[in-house]
């Protein structure tokens, strides 16, 4: 058994690496983007054998999934017939290839030569999960332990989605082809399954692996197949509607910490409502970076005006 | 006011709610928000500093549970004369970006506005940076930080702004990433993030080493040392007015406070003495570097870009000086807060000029700035101020922090360093005084100022106003010297004990 999983191990890492460096040699972006899609999928693969599902979650949904997405459309709108712009001289490639090599094997190096058990903080969170008013490890560290950490986060998302709005200018690049019958059927059944499977996400994040940063993305994927089907309704959403959406989880989020500043400090849940505190500002965030990423995903593919009236 | 200890989230927290509150509210009312909201951003830093001032460093556990759990906030001495130069500077910015950028139209929404949000959120974040003592909250708020800046650049809404902003994304992306890096080693090696438990628990191994090195190399980059500045130019120079002084003065400035936090917590005793030497012979040639190239430039946000570079490279003089002779470091530290300090007012103060300058005259270059102090003379006064700084000429705050590191250079017998220090002042004077010279002599073919109609493009009254209270702030430690060097003594850096006075800088 032990050994099948060290065959197995070994295979995922000589994979990982010949992909990364198919990725790199790939002649259009197009190609270079599915690779790197089914990198991230590895890369999830390799998040569970070392038995961090939510990371595998999580690298599956954004890494793979989402930021796929993202580039497409941003390839769609450049035209995808795009190839790469000719290699930088090899005057400046070898030393920074030379440079990158030498910082990898001097990481291994002192990972391999100074590896013990490491330190981490594993005990003392599990010795405090019964007072963070969530059962999962992960969502204990995420909403209550570091909750500053994971405001800030949610910060980041706001002001990323921001800042695609102001490069949106008038629309670019092909017109997208009318959804064919099988897509719109896909989709009508889709969209409850989606808002499901969502909402379970979130639930099941106070218990296993899950959470708002997952479910979000997968609301994300809603977001973008609604955007492309027959009814993109999204987009007839006048921009304040969007506004409110974007910052619905970071304001919560603030709201909350300084509605807390009651029990004498920033972000400080009463313990006996922790859970419902932390299921709040779940569900906002959710939300939120679903929006955001809908938003992002219009930008990227040109959809976004500057016009107040006809935007996403 | 009674002063509690949680009041130390305020300055975090307030902006970031005025972040939300400046992306929902009508356009109309930005002007007011955006003023009203910075000066009581600016109060909100008050109550924590009046604790410090009376009762020492101030400590926050968030969230209550409190360091190695969860993230603790941390105010000393230093963070208070940085918290306190963010609010200056944050609400000089603050209006004159309410005169600079135009005003939207009855119900519509423009670029522009999206400047407000994405201030409000950076300004949080650089002041949770000053007080943060959780080295993966470092990485998050610099992330916040870095993007909310590439969207301000953005707002420009030029090519050349698009190119730079996409140029400065990429540097925060494998600045951060590097830094990063560095974190996860420190992590499993130490297991804790948090900076004090740290301190203690340093040890000269080689895992530990290498964590330090990354770290210290993502924050070099995004404090924009030579050689890995390049980023730098383009991006201040080509983003809209206020967003240059917001990132030369402050964002480049955080990135340092950071560096030298970590570096004097506890990071000197362990690294080898080739590192901080390195540190500060690349900040040397930076000095001399920067101040070149800024002679070569034909514009004059480029100028004051470069010259960003050249007084970054001051600030790291400070860790080949305190190397050899710790009975130095108290003079040493004095004098790099007093010149990070000088240059982030003085590079404001400039840039918010020049904004002013390029608005009238139609652009920045050179050629279309001659015998521009004959139109816009209050613009090239603030100019002239802040000039006074970057050149290192007394009375001002600048001359204090040079004078403080040549004694310390000459104390340590760093012959090379005086040196530089002595000569980056006269490039600066080289750089400056040439746009001076433009600014000054209007074309030999037009005899006065009433032939050349100036393009003048509407600016609202008392946009200046802001940039000068800058200027003339950088004038002001000369008259109560001694106040921000006790306040620096206060718990300085993280309580060590090792803080020896200044050995008098006046």
């Amino acid at each position: 058994m032990l050994y099948a999983d060290f065959i197995f191990d070994l295979i995922l890492s000589i994979a990982l690496v010949v992909l990364g460096m198919i990725t790199l040699q790939q002649k259009t972006p197009r190609e270079a983007v599915v690779q790197l899609m089914i990198f991230g999928l590895l890369v999830a693969l390799s998040w569970i054998r070392i038995d961090a599902p939510d990371l595998a979650l999580t690298e599956a949904a954004i890494g793979s999934g989402v930021t796929g997405a993202l580039l497409l459309a941003a390839l769609r709108r450049l035209g995808l017939q795009q190839t790469f712009p000719p290699p930088a001289p090899a005057a400046i490639r070898l030393p920074v290839t030379l440079g990158c090599a030498a910082l990898g094997l001097l990481l291994s190096l002192i990972l391999i030569q100074s590896w013990d058990e490491p330190a981490g903080l594993t005990d003392i969170v599990y010795a405090h999960i019964p007072q963070s008013g969530s059962a999962n490890p992960v969502t204990a560290v995420i909403l209550n332990f570091r909750s500053f950490d994971t405001l800030l986060e949610i910060g980041v998302l706001l002001v990323a989605a921001l800042s695609v709005y102001t490069l949106s200018g008038p629309a670019a690049g092909t017109p997208v082809r009318p959804p064919g019958p099988i897509f719109i059927l896909y989709l009508r059944w889709m969209t409850p399954i989606f808002w499901l499977v969502t909402l379970y996400m979130v639930w099941i994040g106070g218990r296993a692996p899950g959470g708002a940063f997952q479910a979000g993305a997968l609301l994300s994927g809603l977001g973008a197949l609604t955007l492309l089907g027959p009814s993109p309704w999204p987009m007839r959403l006048r921009r304040r509607v969007v506004r409110w959406g974007l910052t619905l989880g970071f304001g919560m989020f603030l709201l909350a910490a300084a509605w807390l500043w009651r029990y004498g400090n920033l972000l400080t849940y009463p313990q006996d409502h922790a859970k419902t505190w932390i299921l709040i500002i779940e569900v906002a965030c959710t939300l939120s970076i679903g929006i955001s990423l809908t938003v992002m995903f219009a930008g990227c593919a040109g959809w976004l005006h500057e016009d107040p009236e006809a935007v996403t | 006011m009674i002063a509690q200890p949680w009041l130390l989230s305020l300055p975090v927290i307030f902006p970031l709610i005025l972040g939300v509150f400046t992306l929902l509210i009508p356009a109309q009312a930005l002007k007011a928000a955006g003023k009203t909201g910075a000066v009581a951003t600016a109060i909100t830093t008050l109550p924590p500093l009046q604790w410090v001032w009376q009762a020492g460093p101030l400590h926050q556990t968030l969230g209550g549970w409190g360091a190695p759990l969860g993230i603790d906030l941390y105010l000393d001495g230093l963070s208070c004369l940085f918290l306190l130069f963010a609010a200056l500077t944050g609400v000089c910015i603050s209006f004159y970006a309410t005169e600079y950028f135009p005003q939207s139209p009855e119900g519509h929404r423009s670029r522009t506005d999206l400047f407000w949000p994405l201030w409000f959120v950076t300004w949080g974040g650089i002041n949770s940076l000053f007080l943060t003592l959780d080295l993966f909250n470092i990485y998050v708020t610099l992330e916040l930080i870095s993007i909310a800046g590439t969207g301000l650049i953005l707002i420009a809404g030029t090519r050349g702004a698009i190119r730079a902003a996409l140029q400065y994304q990429m540097q925060a992306l494998i600045a951060g990433l590097i830094y990063l890096l560095g974190v996860g080693l420190i992590y499993n090696a130490l297991g804790t993030l948090d900076l004090q438990l740290i301190a203690a628990r340093l040890e000269p191994s080689p895992l530990i080493i290498t964590g330090l090195g990354l770290m210290v190399t993502g924050l070099l980059i995004k404090a924009a040392l030579f050689p890995v500045h390049f980023w730098l130019p383009p991006a201040h120079a080509d983003a809209p007015a206020p967003v240059s002084a917001v990132l030369s003065g402050l964002v480049v400035t955080v990135a340092y406070v950071i560096v030298f936090r970590l570096w004097f917590a506890g990071f000197h005793t362990i690294a080898p003495p080739a590192v901080p030497r390195l540190m500060g012979i690349l900040g040397a040639v930076g000095i001399v570097w920067g101040g070149l190239l800024a002679l070569r430039q034909e514009r004059l946000k480029r100028i004051l870009a470069y010259s960003t570079v050249s007084q970054v490279g001051y600030l790291f003089l400070v860790f080949s000086l305190t190397l050899d002779r710790p009975a130095a470091q108290g003079l040493v530290w004095a004098g790099t807060v007093y010149m990070a300090i000088a240059h982030g007012l003085a590079k404001s103060a400039a840039f918010l000029a020049a904004g002013c300058l390029q608005k009238t005259e139609g652009s920045d270059t050179l050629t279309a700035l001659r015998g521009a102090a004959l139109r816009q003379p209050a613009a090239v006064i603030v100019l002239a101020l802040a000039s006074i700084n970057l050149i290192g000429l007394p009375p001002s705050t600048g001359f204090i922090g040079k004078w403080m590191l040549l004694k310390a250079s000459f104390y340590t017998r760093q012959w090379g360093i005086a040196f530089v220090i002595l000569g980056g002042g006269l490039l600066a004077a080289a750089y400056l005084f040439r746009v001076f010279e433009v600014l000054m002599n209007p074309p030999a073919e037009t005899p006065g100022p009433a032939v050349r109609p100036a393009p003048r493009l509407p600016l609202g009254r008392g946009i200046l106003l802001p940039a000068m209270l800058l200027a003339l702030a950088t004038l002001i430690p000369v008259l109560y010297i001694t106040a921000p060097e006790e306040l620096l003594r206060i718990g300085a850096p993280l309580n060590f004990s090792r803080f020896i006075t200044p050995g008098g800088g006046q």
